[in-house]
């Protein structure tokens, strides 16, 4: 099993990928997902620690699976994952410092109650960072996001993306200008095929971003009952919005809408259906976020979930993320193992593309972006 | 030497007696005490205790959770989580912001349209049911429970390839020439959330109501008939009334499911797809506001408990709870 495992991750390790490297990869690293899910784990692996996570089941796929707990020696068992909500309710919950071993979530939605008021109150364990020295070769773009106080490191950025319009070019042609803003949501051009996301942070980002705010989280109350006029005029144009993952990728898969606000795993998800779907980049502003990796303040588990967090940040781990599910690893060293048409699709130069980069982050007064949003939907 | 005989032992009654016969339709009561002399089992105290289990159960899974949810709706809750500050803003919120009332409003009129629609639907289908026998009622009993032995998100997603734009209804529709474009409005607005709440709780209507039909004694429509009723006479005069505790116990299943259902409304609503559900559902879930959540909830619980307080004087929903039996 290590033997197939071990070469199966040196299929594109070190070189540029190419696009037949690209699709053999993915493939056969499926197929030995498989296979290691069903064999008996390695001796070594077995006598190894666990640590119980809690993180989209999305950001460790079965293929990438063996290579963290194969690079860690921890196995790692998933608890059900809801939401960042979810997460930070749990950790926050009284014992919900020492219920999980480890989390990934939104950074920039995390961290505040995480860290608490100040040095002291913070409910994460400061890590070590020995056990975890590929944090120091994280992209530049996500080197500064590292979450420290008072000279102790508490979270790293495991995985980032961005939030962008998909749509199926074979009915919204690529050289439309609307899809080159969020616009192409907004507009009365494609009445009735757009479908945005039941999402409150989201959809008033982007509309907020759309209508030129230049930083949507600081919105007061007047700009904000702006936006909710503006998006209760363009709701005419909505087919229908969706929740959840499945759904969103079925209302484009379908033919129901054209376009829609989506994530890159749904842009994946339709490419593999053969559809001729892409995402635009929206000079508006892209929205993008980071998760990252954090160990609550009385984990049980505290170093193994270290040497898991140090391995979620190996090039192994992020090119097979990568070729998976399309989301990017924050390791510095992946993008290289990719070419350069691929590294522009997968986003790898968002930096050089030139359009404006906004951080999903959280609104001091979600409250009120919330109620907003139920009055949209009221309308 | 006795002149009256005494109570034997075992039973109680005289061997022989100069007074005059005892009552020959003893009380019940008497008739257990007896039968159980006679079986030899002994009573065993007023057995209250048996009412344990079930006070237990619904103390700890009824009446405890409310009372938290009623507390914590007068807390205050940020992002951040939530704090026991006593106070009475989220009430106060839910009455003066226009959003919730009107949306209550929304809710309380589509849960007595659907309910009013899946009695329509229903009531013959149990009223066949209940006339049918054998196998034939088997097999119609087991098409009626197939859908449900699936999940109710499936049950509610299924109408989106069945009424959209691809789905099989224009597809077919296309197909036999009768349209040349797909129709749009067959999907994602208040009709198909109708359509699909209906759908799923039809079978909360039919059952309650298929029971109580099964329990009317066939002689009494024979009567009916023989004295000359005509079948309308029959259904109004005999039928419904004696089925009327099983309508009201659907309705109330149905109004009540309908009230919170978020699930249905989110999927084939469309940019409209909201029910007051979804905007209770939207202070647990995006932005972690339990206090208010609470807050909404309980609005709604007293809402839902005076409109079936208020209905019980006229339609009788004590004979929901009470089996049908007035005492």
């Amino acid at each position: 099993m290590n033997k197939s495992l071990s070469e199966l991750t040196r299929l594109t390790g070190g070189h540029p990928t190419d696009r037949r490297t690209f699709l053999k990869g993915a493939g056969a690293a499926g197929v030995a997902g498989l296979a290691a899910g069903s064999l008996p784990m390695s001796p070594a692996l077995a006598q190894s620690a666990s640590v119980v996570a809690i993180m989209p089941g999305v950001f460790i796929p079965d293929p990438a699976r063996p290579i963290v707990e194969e690079m860690s020696g921890v196995k790692v068992e998933n608890a059900p994952y809801v939401s960042p909500t979810d997460t930070l309710a749990k950790l926050m919950a009284p014992g919900g410092t020492s219920q999980y071993d480890m989390m990934v979530s939104l950074t920039n939605f995390v961290k505040g109650p995480a860290l608490g008021a100040s040095d002291g109150d913070e409910r994460l364990r400061a890590l070590d960072m020995s056990n975890i020295p590929n944090a120091e070769k994280l992209m530049p773009l996500f080197a500064k996001d590292i979450v420290t106080r008072a000279g102790k490191t508490y979270m790293v950025p495991v995985v980032w993306g961005y939030d962008s319009v998909i749509y199926n070019a074979d009915e919204i042609p690529s050289d439309d200008e609307l899809t080159q803003s969020w616009s192409v949501l907004f507009s009365d051009k494609y009445k009735g095929r757009v479908a945005w996301r039941d999402d409150a942070h989201g959809m008033i980002m982007v509309a907020a971003l759309n209508q030129g705010h230049p930083d949507p989280v600081q919105m007061d109350e007047s700009d904000l009952k702006e936006i909710t006029k503006f998006l209760i005029d363009r709701k005419k144009n909505v087919r229908t919005m969706w929740t959840k993952f499945g759904e969103a990728v079925n209302l484009v898969s379908s033919g129901e809408v054209w376009a829609m606000y989506g994530w890159i795993a749904m842009r994946a998800a339709l490419q593999r259906q053969d559809l001729n779907v892409t995402n635009n980049w929206p000079t508006d502003g892209l929205l993008t976020w980071h998760q990252s990796g954090f160990v609550p303040k009385d984990a049980p588990n505290g170093e193994a979930a270290e040497r898991v967090i140090n391995a979620m940040l190996s090039k192994e781990y992020g090119q097979k993320l990568t070729e998976v599910t399309n989301y990017p690893s924050t390791s510095g060293e992946v993008a290289a193992l990719f070419d350069e048409e691929d590294q522009r699709k997968l986003g790898f130069d968002i930096v050089d593309r030139g359009v404006k980069l906004y951080g999903l982050d959280f609104p001091v007064n979600i409250d009120k972006w919330v109620e907003s949003w139920n009055t949209i939907k009221t309308a | 030497m006795r002149t009256t005989a005494e109570p034997s032992r075992a039973g109680g009654r005289p061997h022989s007696d100069p007074e005059p016969e005892p009552d020959p339709s003893p009380s019940p009561d008497a008739g257990r005490k007896a039968r159980r002399k006679e079986s030899g089992v002994r009573p065993i105290g007023r057995p209250i205790w048996l009412l344990g289990p079930g006070v237990l159960w619904l103390l700890v899974f009824g009446l405890a959770p409310l009372l938290f949810m009623l507390m914590m709706s007068f807390w205050t809750s940020t992002i951040f989580g939530t704090s026991p500050d006593f106070q009475f803003g989220n009430y106060a919120r839910v009455i003066v912001t226009e959003l919730y009332r009107d949306q209550l409003f929304k809710t309380l009129r589509i849960a007595f349209m659907t309910t009013a629609m899946t009695l329509v639907i229903s009531y013959p289908v149990a009223y066949l049911l209940s006339r049918l026998q054998g196998m034939r009622k088997a097999l119609f009993v087991l098409m009626m429970f197939l859908p449900f032995w699936t999940s109710y998100v499936i049950r509610a997603f299924v109408w989106l390839p069945i009424l959209g734009r691809n789905g099989a209804i224009n597809n077919t529709l296309l197909a036999l020439g009768i349209i040349d474009q797909p129709l749009d409005w067959l999907l994602f607005n208040e009709g198909a959330v109708f359509l699909g709440l209906v759908y799923v709780y039809t079978l909360f209507m039919t059952l309650p109501i298929y029971l109580s039909l099964e329990k009317i004694d066939p002689a009494l429509i024979e009567a009916a008939t023989d004295l000359g009723a005509r079948p309308a006479a029959v259904f109004r005069r005999v039928i419904l009334p004696l089925s009327w505790p099983g309508v009201l116990s659907g309705c109330i299943m149905v109004f009540l499911l309908s009230v919170s259902a978020f699930v249905t409304p989110q999927l084939l609503g469309g940019a409209s797809g909201i029910m007051y559900g979804n905007v209770i559902a939207s202070q647990f879930l995006a932005n972690n506001n339990w206090a208010f959540g609470s807050a909404l909830s309980l609005t709604l619980v007293a809402i839902v408990l005076v409109l079936l307080l208020v209905s019980s004087r006229w339609i009788g929903v004590q004979h929901v709870f009470t089996g049908g039996r007035d005492s």
